[in-house]
């Protein structure tokens, strides 16, 4: 059985921002070129049809033969699309792979499906999330994994994977779910976590959980932190080992002897409570 | 039928649907990682006295949390005893032992509606002994609870995964002195424990005092199993229930096997039969049952020893 295959192929970035909710796997199930291309995108107050912006193109490509999480055809989009906002927004399965950038919201909403990034995301990238997995291989915006202005509850679920460097209040009021980073982030990851776990590999801005209420956020580089988080113990927390294996089987792979480290622990924001807690790596050499 | 030059009695083991899990016991080292499996998996003989049966299965190839880990299975009546004993056992045998992590080991061999699978929920009742400071974790799609202990943290998987699973595997080798009996079945012991997904519940793997059902005090639901008593073979001569041992037997030992599967069991048992045979002294090999009544599954001898080798 040969897997479907969509490709949609950017023909020029355009000028303007284009809001592109309707492309993920589940809206192309079943729909031909046509179709396809008639799909709505927005444009400011103007909608327009994907077909405006992308040459379509549909395979059976053998090579691919179940890549993909289900029996839903492989989205492909080609092309630079960081003016392409909400792409792969609200997706609940199948898998979608943008062989370049993407702009706001990537993945917001997505409750299913792999959504992969070969290029860097912008701000919002997976806000709201409630499950699937999203992975970037470069660079993320501000507010991964975080809730709109005005909502209690950012990411309730879901992993989401980034290679490179994120911007500011990663995982911000994060209720549920993983945000790994590979590189360096800028202040305030965690700011008002609900729950789940943060992992930042390089070095992390300011206020590092601020008013975070319960959940975990791990540094594997040493960091000054808020006064209001407490010492606890150095210690090495079984957890650790099933976060490293889980990571490795998404392709998120920590150096081998980072499974045996310690971590200095930490409890706080003692503002909201002291039940979140910080863990800094306590082995400088790795 | 002879193996080599020993007789196998055209009979059968009768066996019953039981419930059965698994748990992947981690810790920092062997040691310790065996002092928590045992601890859990002890006073585990029988269902008719202690509730559960289980044991060690073996080694686990892939701890979930990269250290040392060994799997044990368990097996009860039903599926609320599972749920009773497994708390009790690892609140009290695993969450005490040092370093222990406790995971759901999960049960692949079981697939399909037969299989009857279905989840228990041990470490959300065992989180309370946090006293208000336990926090989850959720992993995947897996949620585990951090208990805070003196050492550090016990962590432990909140579910752990149910399924039907076969409860009573067995044969008797009867053998001239007790020395053959007992090498008889430590030989067989030690071939039985290389097959994945059985496990032996009685000490050691070997059972002396097998039973019938049924006794002459009514307080008691099973009792020695007479026919097969080298003591009263003279006794029971006038009995309605007269001696089973042949002449020139002097020792019966039997060997119970709980396993996930009918494969399983029937292979275990065949490397069992194979490796007793080969003991001078042994005379007979042969399996208890109630007459096909009781147990849905039966193991005809002549069938287990007629089947293929099944890769573990």
């Amino acid at each position: 059985m040969m897997k479907k295959q969509v490709t949609l192929a950017l023909k020029q970035i355009p000028s303007l921002p284009v809001e592109a909710e309707s492309l993920n796997p589940e809206n192309i199930t079943n729909k031909g070129i046509e179709d396809i291309k008639h799909l709505p995108v927005w444009c400011g107050r103007q909608q327009e049809e994907v077909g405006a912006y992308f040459d379509v193109e549909i395979t059976a490509d053998a090579e691919n033969n179940g890549s993909g999480k289900d029996d839903l055809p492989e989205l492909v989009l080609k092309g630079d699309l960081s003016r392409f906002k909400r792409l792969g927004q609200g997706m609940g399965a199948g898998t979608m792979v943008i062989q370049g950038s993407v702009g706001f919201h990537a993945g917001a909403l997505m409750r299913g499906g792999t959504l992969v990034i070969q290029g860097n995301a912008g701000d919002w990238l997976g806000a709201h999330m409630e499950g699937g997995l999203i992975q970037v291989e470069g660079a993320a915006g501000h507010f991964t994994g975080a809730a709109y202005q005005g909502s209690s509850k950012g990411m309730t679920g879901g992993t989401i994977l980034i290679r490179g460097n994120a911007g500011q209040t990663v995982g911000g009021r994060m209720r549920r779910g993983l945000i790994a980073v590979g590189g360096d982030c800028d202040d305030m990851p965690g700011y008002n976590m609900l729950a789940g776990t943060i992992l930042i590999c390089g070095k992390a801005g300011i206020r590092v959980g601020v008013r975070m209420e319960r959940g975990t956020v791990i540094l594997l580089q040493s960091q000054a932190l808020l006064p209001t988080f407490y010492y606890d113990c150095t210690y090495q927390p079984y957890f650790w080992g099933l976060l490293c294996a889980r990571l490795a089987q998404d392709g998120f792979l920590l150096p081998a002897a980072s499974q045996k480290m310690s971590f200095r622990r930490y409890s706080g924001d003692a503002n909201e409570g002291c039940r979140g807690e910080l863990l800094i790596c306590n082995d400088q050499a790795v | 039928m002879h193996i080599n030059g020993v007789e196998i009695e055209e009979t059968f083991a009768e066996a019953f649907t039981m419930r059965c899990a698994r748990a992947t016991i981690t810790a920092a080292n062997e040691t310790w990682a065996r002092h928590a499996a045992l601890a859990a998996t002890g006073f585990a003989i029988s269902v008719i006295g202690c509730g559960m049966e289980a044991g060690i299965e073996g080694e686990a190839l892939h701890a979930p949390d990269g250290r040392y880990g060994l799997n044990c299975l368990f097996f009860t009546n039903s599926k609320d005893d599972m749920e009773k004993q497994l708390t009790n056992r690892f609140g009290q045998a695993i969450m005490t032992s040092l370093t222990s992590a406790c995971y759901d080991g999960k049960l692949p061999e079981l697939h399909g509606e037969e299989a009857g699978l279905s989840k228990v929920n041990i470490g959300g009742k065992l989180r309370f002994f946090g006293d208000g400071y336990q926090a989850s974790k959720v992993i995947g799609d897996e949620r585990f609870w951090r208990i805070p202990v003196m050492e550090g943290e016990f962590l432990i998987q909140e579910e752990f995964t149910v399924g039907k699973g076969i409860g009573g595997g067995n044969f008797l080798i009867l053998a001239e002195t007790n020395e053959a009996a007992l090498s008889a079945a430590e030989a067989a012991v030690k071939s039985m424990r290389a097959v994945r997904g059985t496990i032996l519940p009685f000490p050691g793997g070997v059972v002396r005092s097998g039973s019938q059902v049924g006794s002459k005090y009514k307080f008691i639901s099973a009792s020695t199993n007479t026919a097969y008593c080298p003591t009263l073979r003279g006794r029971l001569k006038s009995s309605s229930k007269p001696s089973q041992l042949p002449e020139g037997v002097n020792s019966v030992l039997e060997i119970v096997i709980d396993g996930l599967t009918a494969k399983g069991v029937s292979e275990a048992m065949r490397l069992g039969i194979l490796a007793a045979t080969e003991v001078p002294g042994v005379r007979r090999i042969t399996a208890g049952n109630y007459g096909g009544r009781l147990g849905k599954h039966h193991f005809y001898l002549k069938d287990v020893l007629a089947s293929e080798v099944v890769p573990q």
